[in-house]
């Protein structure tokens, strides 16, 4: 009996601590994003204070209606000029759908060829798409932008896809390529040999059982491309062709005052897309989706 | 695996395509700005000048202090990260109700766009009405404020931990999946042959989990290093230059002096010193 209890009392308490640990890394994790959301619904009295105050004495879309660019009357207008943030979503959706569908159709073919086919400098070639992955994009930019400059497409959208398809195609090849090859080459060649070929084959056969990961990957791309940061601050910093990171950032102020409220709402709806695709993917990046980018 | 000809060439004509443009030949020709001076303000033709520009970043202070500040940021990034991803893969690998959601919320910070996570801390450890001063001060732990982003002292360790709160996402998920492929039945063999659980973990699950650490951790240095977005965000390298790294340092003699053959420079040296890292890393690889 007083053996049985002692186990009892050792197991409780080990489970405890277990819990206790996981409230804790949980909350470092939520609290810091869950701040910016209840700063963003507070009026700007209220978030200029020392106190910490997790739910607001008054809740105000004031600061939303401030990015969407209506100010509304009688609110002192110190910040000055409110934010179109709508432009810069659209800017950044083009870019971001155009993107992944350029990184996938061309993965999908390298993919395809690196995976089902032996060839002279396969290897260095699946090896250069890993290299890829130390280059410092700070470096490659500042030839690119010379070259970006003759072309006359610095402020254009269309340079900035053609820039963003280059930056994610290695990781979607690789990724592509480890999905292909996971498929029995002969499931094609049954269907060839009942008189598909080869293109109907990989129609009918590669592509539809490669969809799950191929989507998870698309919409990977989505999330990398819509929070990217250096290449379109580099390449469009125009508020016609701005993504939202740049127009965001530009909210910083580092000296004087700022309309927190404000930056706070508009980094809760930049941070809604991603977030939205983090669920569906959810599962494949735990799964070790990414993971499939570091081994061999 | 079939014998081509020539179709496996053509399917990866695009890939390879993109591959040459925008990282072989800009690598190509920042090699080769390298010794040219390049000051778009003055004049667009770039002037041959050996290695004048490389004598110049020798003597540059600020480019001296970027590079050990780096030192202090790579370091502190990486053992930050895998402290916390270690930490919390072993928490997610051990069987309770709610598992999923754990998990999921674990990498949450991971797809939240980096500019809101710079803004999001800014705003943490804003000076007067920061949530880390308020509740410091209310719980009597600071007497008096702490600017936490310009005291020398709190510098680093606040941005090393708003950057691992952005970045350790990818080595937690790393971990994780290190984890899971250890088979039971070599903890139940430890378990019999009457080993502690600290034990089980030294002897046994770290050594297994060293293939997916390597990887994980030589592309941590790599991708820190490289990296701009924090430290632009969260300080721009100040006070004064208090807090540049490579990065950053970069990034403002190119675009912001328009400097460009200094800063292919200063770029080509960080490049060759990550080289090491990255040939470590491919021969790793190992591609059937």
């Amino acid at each position: 009996m007083q053996t049985y209890h002692l186990k009892w009392k050792r197991e409780f308490l080990a489970k405890s601590i277990f819990y206790g640990l996981i409230i804790i890394a949980l909350l470092w994790v939520v609290v810091p994003f869950l701040w910016l959301v209840v700063s963003s619904l507070k009026p700007a009295s209220d978030i200029m204070r020392t106190e910490i105050r997790w739910i607001p004495k008054r809740i105000t879309i004031d600061n939303y209606l401030w990015t969407f660019g209506i100010e509304k009357a009688g609110t002192p207008s110190a910040h000055g000029q409110t934010l179109n943030i709508l432009v810069y979503l659209r800017n950044t959706l083009i870019i971001v759908l155009v993107t992944c569908v350029i990184s996938i159709m061309f993965s999908l073919l390298g993919g395809y060829s690196l995976a089902r086919f032996r060839f002279v400098g396969r290897t260095s070639i699946a090896l250069s798409l890993l290299a890829t992955q130390f280059f410092p994009v700070i470096l490659i930019l500042i030839p690119w932008y010379i070259l970006m400059g003759k072309f006359h497409l610095i402020d254009s959208l269309w340079g900035l896809i053609l820039t963003f398809s280059a930056v994610t195609v290695p990781f979607s090849t690789w990724m592509m390529r480890g999905f292909i090859s996971t498929i029995s080459p002969d499931l094609e060649e049954c269907a060839m040999t009942d008189g598909c070929g080869r293109i109907g084959a990989f129609f009918r056969i590669t592509v539809p059982l490669t969809l799950p990961g191929l989507v998870a990957v698309m919409l990977w791309i989505c999330v990398i491309v819509w929070n990217a940061f250096l290449i379109p601050l580099v390449l469009c910093n125009t508020p016609r062709t701005k993504t939202v990171s740049v127009a965001l950032s530009e909210l910083i102020v580092f000296h004087g005052p700022a309309n927190w409220g404000g930056i706070m709402a508009a980094s809760v709806i930049t941070s809604l897309f991603p977030m939205i695709i983090f669920m569906f993917i959810q599962k494949y990046m735990i799964g070790g989706m990414t993971v499939g980018a570091v081994k061999g | 695996m079939k014998k081509g000809k020539l179709t496996p060439y053509l399917l990866l004509v695009p890939v390879v395509g993109l591959l040459i443009l925008v990282y072989a030949y800009p690598l190509v020709s920042a090699i080769k700005l390298c010794f040219y001076e390049l000051y778009l303000i003055h004049s667009m033709t770039p002037k041959f000048i050996g290695l004048r520009n490389f004598s110049r970043l020798w003597d540059d202070e600020v480019f001296r202090l970027s590079m050990k500040n780096s030192i202090y940021w790579v370091g502190g990034s990486n053992l930050c990260n895998i402290a916390i991803a270690m930490g919390f893969a072993l928490l997610a690998n051990v069987k309770f109700r709610f598992r999923g959601v754990v998990r999921g919320t674990f990498i949450l910070p991971w797809v939240i766009p980096v500019v809101v996570v710079g803004i999001l801390w800014r705003w943490i450890y804003n000076t007067e009405w920061g949530l880390l001063n308020g509740a410091l001060l209310s719980g009597r732990i600071l007497s008096s404020r702490v600017s936490w982003l310009s005291n020398s002292r709190t510098m680093w360790p606040s941005i090393i931990l708003a950057n691992s709160w952005k970045t350790y996402g990818f080595m937690f998920v790393c971990f994780l999946s290190g984890l899971q492929s250890i088979p039971l039945e070599v903890y139940e063999a430890a378990t019999i042959d009457g080993a502690s659980k600290w034990k089980t973990f030294l002897y046994i699950t770290l050594p297994l989990l060293k293939p997916v650490a390597t990887v994980v951790i030589l592309l941590g240095i790599v991708w820190t290093f490289n990296d701009f977005n924090m430290v632009y965000l969260l300080t721009k390298g100040g006070p004064g230059h208090a807090s540049m790294v490579y990065g950053p340092f970069v990034y403002m003699q190119s675009f912001w002096f328009y400097h460009f053959g200094y800063a292919a420079a200063a770029g080509v040296v960080g490049f060759l010193m990550m080289i090491i890292f990255g040939i470590i890393y491919l021969t790793q690889t190992k591609i059937d």
